[in-house]
């Protein structure tokens, strides 16, 4: 449907730095102060190239600023920050074709069409004619915006609008995507569809940063993740990481497929295990929570002791902390 | 009952005490007045009664600042609320209509006359520097307070009755330039009605309604002003003036404050929205106006801003009939003989000129201004190229849109090339473009400062500092110029090159200040 290949101008095969660089963003030691505030206290992350990555926290706690640093927008005062491989202050203006900055607030040409504001940015970029015709005609029919071509944006809903800021992002035909809160604003469905959006622009080859103060929100879309809070790093990873903690004892779920009683009692009596409870009691099924200690006994072990209890069991599995606990433990509470 | 209607008149002026802002202004203020005291110093061997061209200077720069804040500060105390939509916020929040009107507006005069009794110890130096009484000081002050009291509450019902600050601005500066020169103009209608014979000479009518102006025009501040500079003046300082503004500024504030509650009954709180262009309906979507150009923010500005090729289309037709109707009047009052060409030139040169200046102010002010609106500066800036070019381009898109008002002034210079060839030669006629472009420049920079009323500001900022500070400070090398040179142009010469140095500072400020709200 959207070939972003035969768009390209061959940027990357013509600049040996990109094309080697295996990191989208890398972000070494970065500290930035707005007068007395610090927004950012000496913070680094990875981002690989083609993946979508979470940039995560609370309000205040830096994701715009770190955004914004990405996209030239504001100068680096300390550390370094490697975009496709090149250094954004050294030649910023070599940095800005490669990064598409879509801020947190809409902003667009009230006045102007769909079509209209899309040219526009397209030859802003230096596109000509012909390209910018072939990239707006594609990018129309990925946002699934065809028809409203020559709709006027002040007319356009919430979520439309995002869309068409989502475009403007990618008619200039940008390797890198900075997206700073994208779904706030939008209704449920809007989200889906942006999520949608976000997922196939990956599987073309883009690398796309996603910030937003909802990790679940992010839980699904993005391959790797960046925790932030005040300035400070809290975790940077995949998701997987982020939800098992390794200095935690595991905890498992275990559902039966009939009643069986006092069995919390009895496997609280197995060895290793730390912690036992029975959950959603009124339950036909009746289901537990189990945590055990790893350096007593392990899970083929508990799991065999419950088999061999008589416990009919229906499905045991790896409990993950919730994604909102994570988020809680990680960041610290009111706006900075 | 009394506090919740003064909560937000007192939240206000404890906000404006505390902030380092509000003294600032004051305090340049007073030095702006050092200035002055510096020129009159200067100047006081050259000219008699120095004391009193001190303080005519003075009182003629609060009459002119205080009408610039009627058509600016004073009329957007409510459309403001109205365009952020927070006027019904401020109703459901328990204040009532009348707390409203004092803490938008009351505040907004209170601190005004607070700029206006800082002057008063250096005013009265003034009398010190010889010329003039203290009681003429105390009569002058009293006299601006009162034009005060009554400009503050046309901006303020003009700000209630009207959904945006632009219209608001529009109504004030009509209303008072109807109040200040209206009868000067029934005075000259009347006059060319009996001079080209549709009214007896000594006719009743033509006798009183001459005299109804005069007795009108005892009641403007710039008579009273007038007045009080004559020697041996000894009037009460309570004039029929100073009752008259004071009385039509409370009448205007309760007819403000009547109309604020019908509208709060009515639940009409905010702007209607407004379309792009007064000649664009409101619809959902149109043909693209045109492919956008190699320079697009040319392209943009020319059509977003200035209006487009339909604007000009406008312009080409409506800017003959505004120069023929000036032609015609100027034609009937005398100032010109039947078929003489350049007169009619001069006449269409001129008009064009106007609309030249009437056009660019207003694309200065909203040049960077609707940038910041559609929150579009920072996507904008981001385009590779400088910030420099993006707004020397947006310029661009605008000046484009001079062309037919430069095409009448082409025609004006046609018929009239002697006095263009004159004009164009005069070092004048360079200080005043000099100056007219520091005036944009001044507007474009201040529209990135202010929310509303970048204009107004800039037009009172270039003529405080003009008259009490730039002008006071170069009339001595100017003076020496001219008599080491025995050249008129000695005497424009420096505020040409000032003028220029200052334009390139102010792009320099309109570039930093881009990029540090385009960071925001």
């Amino acid at each position: 449907m959207f070939n972003l290949k035969k768009l390209r101008r061959e940027r990357d095969d013509d600049d040996p730095i990109v094309a080697s660089s295996d990191l989208a963003v890398n972000f070494k030691g970065v500290s930035h102060t707005y007068g007395a505030q610090r927004a950012l206290r000496g913070i680094s992350f990875q981002v690989p190239k083609q993946t979508i990555h979470g940039f995560v926290g609370p309000n205040g706690a830096g994701k715009s600023t770190a955004l914004k640093l990405i996209a030239t927008m504001i100068e680096l005062q300390a550390g370094t920050i490697q975009v496709f491989g090149r250094s954004v202050d050294l030649k910023p203006h070599t940095i800005r074709p490669l990064t598409g900055y879509m801020p947190d607030r809409p902003c667009a040409y009230q006045e102007m069409t769909v079509f209209e504001y899309l040219d526009f940015y397209g030859a802003g970029y230096g596109l000509n004619e012909e390209e910018r015709d072939a990239a707006i005609r594609h990018l129309l029919e990925l946002t699934d915006m065809t028809s409203r071509r020559d709709y006027i944006i002040r007319g356009l809903s919430r979520g439309m609008q995002q869309r068409v800021s989502l475009m403007r992002v990618l008619v200039y035909d940008p390797d890198l995507l900075l997206l700073d809160e994208p779904a706030a604003g939008l209704d449920p469905r809007a989200r889906i569809e942006l999520m949608q959006i976000l997922r196939e622009l990956r599987s073309l080859g883009k690398s796309i940063i996603v910030s937003s103060h909802i990790l679940t929100e992010l839980a699904d879309l993005c391959d790797t993740v960046t925790v932030v809070d005040r300035g400070h790093i809290k975790y940077t990873g995949d998701l997987d990481g982020l939800l098992v903690r390794d200095h935690e004892n595991p905890t498992f779920g275990l559902r039966l497929s009939e009643r069986f009683d006092d069995l919390d009692l009895l496997i609280g009596e197995l060895p290793g295990v730390v912690w036992v409870e029975r959950v959603r009691s009124s339950s036909v099924y009746p289901e537990y929570r189990i945590t055990i200690d790893l350096d007593e006994t392990s899970t083929n072990e508990l799991l065999s002791h419950v088999v061999s209890l008589g416990a009919p069991v229906a499905t045991f599995q790896r409990s993950f902390r919730h994604l909102h606990q994570a988020f809680l433990d990680l960041t610290s509470g009111g706006v900075t | 009952m009394l506090t919740g209607t003064l909560a937000l008149l007192t939240r206000s002026l404890r906000q404006d005490a505390r902030l380092a802002r509000t003294h600032l202004v004051r305090l340049i203020f007073v030095l702006v007045l050092f200035g002055g005291l510096a020129w009159a110093h200067v100047t006081s061997k050259s000219f008699g009664a120095p004391g009193l061209h001190y303080f005519g200077v003075i009182a003629v720069m609060n009459f002119g600042l205080i009408s610039l804040a009627g058509v600016s500060f004073f009329s957007t105390a409510i459309t403001e609320e109205k365009e952020e939509e927070t006027l019904g916020l401020l109703t459901m929040a328990g204040i009532n209509p009348l707390g409203i009107l004092l803490g938008k507006s009351t505040n907004r005069m209170i601190r005004s006359m607070l700029l206006l009794m800082v002057q008063i110890p250096f005013a009265l130096l003034s009398v010190l520097l010889g010329g003039v009484t203290g009681h003429q000081i105390f009569s002058a002050y009293v006299a601006l307070a009162a034009y005060m009291i009554l400009v503050a509450n046309i901006g303020l019902l003009a700000s209630v009755y009207c959904g945006r600050s632009s219209s608001a601005g529009a109504v004030s500066l009509a209303v008072l330039l109807g109040l200040l020169g209206g009868p000067a103009l029934v005075k000259l209608v009347v006059k060319m009605f009996v001079r080209y014979g549709g009214m007896a000479v000594g006719n009743p009518m033509e006798i009183s309604i001459n005299s109804a102006c005069d007795q009108y025009l005892g009641l403007t501040v710039a008579y009273r002003l007038n007045g009080i500079w004559e020697t041996g003046f000894k009037q009460s300082a309570f004039s029929w003036q100073v009752l008259s503004n004071t009385a039509l500024g409370f009448l205007l504030f309760v007819s403000a404050w009547l109309l604020l509650m019908w509208r709060v009954r009515q639940g009409r709180f905010d702007s209607p929205q407004r379309s792009g262009s007064i000649f664009r309906r409101e619809r959902e979507y149109r043909n693209p106006f045109s492919r956008v150009w190699a320079n697009p923010l040319v392209w943009k500005d020319y059509y977003f801003l200035a209006g487009g090729n339909e604007f000009v289309l406008v312009k080409l037709i409506i800017y003959p009939v505004i120069c023929l109707s000036i032609t015609i009047v100027m034609f009937y009052m005398g100032f010109m003989y039947r078929n003489h060409w350049p007169d009619y030139g001069v006449a269409i040169m001129v008009t064009a000129l106007a609309l030249m200046a009437i056009e660019t102010a207003a694309f200065a002010s909203r040049i960077f201004h609707d940038e910041l609106k559609w929150n579009t500066l920072s996507v904008t800036l981001l385009m590779p190229r400088s910030v420099s070019r993006i707004a020397y381009g947006k310029a661009v898109g605008c000046l484009l849109s001079l062309f037919p008002s430069l095409l009448f002034f082409f025609i004006g210079t046609m018929m009239a090339p002697e006095t263009f060839g004159f004009w164009l030669f005069r070092p004048e006629s360079w200080g005043c473009v000099i100056v007219f472009v520091l005036f944009l420049h001044m507007t474009a920079y201040l529209s990135l400062i202010v929310k509303w009323g970048a204009m107004p500001l800039a037009i009172a900022v270039l003529f405080v500092f003009g008259t009490c500070c730039i002008y006071p400070l170069f009339s001595l090398p100017m003076m020496l110029m001219y008599l080491m040179t025995d050249s008129e142009q000695a005497l424009i010469m420096p505020t040409i090159y000032l003028g220029a140095v200052l334009i390139a500072v102010i792009q320099y400020f309109i570039g930093v200040r881009l990029k540090e709200l385009a960071r925001r």
